[in-house]
């Protein structure tokens, strides 16, 4: 049953725990990235099992944060997963939270991450 | 909630999603040593198009033999690069990802296409002289375009064939040959090496 996902919001300046666990971060930033990613897509990038894929994604998806779609190519069943707006903010808030923490952020900030370091009102890149 | 992190781990985390996105949203998997095999390819190109034809193929039967070299080369090009990819992937773990794919050959079919066009128009109207700069030019647009999605040598590469593109439009016709073993050649050379050397194969 997929809860709401401002149900369990973290507080201001506390980390959500939901997206603080390495594999969920690794599949929300891809996502950020990426309009849409395939199971295999997503498990050779995070470079983890499949198992332990699908725990984790299954976790993001009941809290609303990502959308999966399945469909069968051929006999092949086909997970694509995608980020939803709550996701995406969800992920911003961690982002603003996290940097907060870090006193020299202004220097990470500079790098050439095309990603969550860069520009502090809207963080985030849009998939296109 | 999770208790505060320290700023080692806060920057280790920022960093993760950084590499993450980057991985991502980056086709890494360019094959430098298969773009420096291109660059002898086509300096073997520039070779037999000089000993057979020479530039600007001005000769009856000339830009018949020219094309035909370039079309070789074109054809070998094609396949070193498409196995160089795959077997980089495979090296470095990476998978081709469907979208980037998809982002990599809107980035670059455009200007190949334009390409196409305007060799079909130089060769319906005998302007032999202008192809040296058509192929430089539209395979240089593609590659700074698709170099977008890609490692930054790549858009690079790109700018320097526009360059020698705009430089085979501004000389006379018979340095044609010079400029393609300039970009064809000695830069799929360097930017091969180069590649190769920063982005372990």
């Amino acid at each position: 049953m997929a809860r709401k996902a401002n149900a369990a919001r973290p507080a201001p300046n506390q980390l959500d725990p939901l997206i603080h666990e390495r594999l969920r971060l690794g599949i929300l930033s891809a996502l950020v990235v990426q309009e849409s990613l395939t199971f295999t897509e997503l498990r050779n990038l995070l470079r983890t099992t499949d198992g332990n894929l699908s725990v984790q994604a299954r976790r993001l998806e009941e809290a609303g944060y990502i959308v999966c779609t399945k469909r069968f190519v051929g006999r092949k069943p086909k997970s694509t997963y995608r980020l939803s707006a709550a996701g995406r903010r969800a992920l911003e808030e961690y982002l603003e939270t996290l940097s907060g923490m870090l006193p020299g952020v202004e220097a990470v900030r500079g790098t050439r991450a095309a990603g969550p370091l860069r520009g502090a009102a809207h963080p985030l890149p849009s998939p296109s | 909630m999770v208790e505060l992190p320290s700023v080692k781990s806060v920057s280790e985390n920022l960093q993760y999603i950084r590499r993450t996105m980057e991985a991502a949203g980056q086709f890494t998997a360019v094959p430098g040593k298969s773009m420096a095999a291109v660059g002898v390819a086509a300096l073997g190109g520039v070779a037999a198009n000089e000993f057979l034809t020479g530039a600007p193929w001005s000769e009856p039967h000339a830009p018949a033999l020219a094309l035909d070299v370039w079309g070789i080369v074109l054809a070998l090009s094609l396949a070193v690069v498409g196995l160089g990819v795959y077997r980089k992937a495979e090296l470095m773990r990476m998978p081709i990802q469907a979208p980037l794919i998809r982002k990599l050959l809107w980035g670059l079919c455009p200007a190949l296409f334009l390409g196409a066009v305007l060799t079909n128009l130089a060769l319906a109207t005998h302007e032999f002289a202008w192809l040296p700069a058509i192929w430089l030019g539209c395979y240089g647009a593609a590659i700074a375009s698709g170099g977008q999605v890609s490692i930054a040598p790549l858009r690079y590469l790109g700018v320097c064939l526009l360059l020698l593109a705009a430089a085979a439009a501004l000389t006379p016709a018979h340095m044609g040959l010079t400029w393609m073993a300039l970009g064809f050649g000695w830069l799929h050379l360097l930017f091969g090496a180069y590649i190769a050397w920063r982005y372990h194969g």
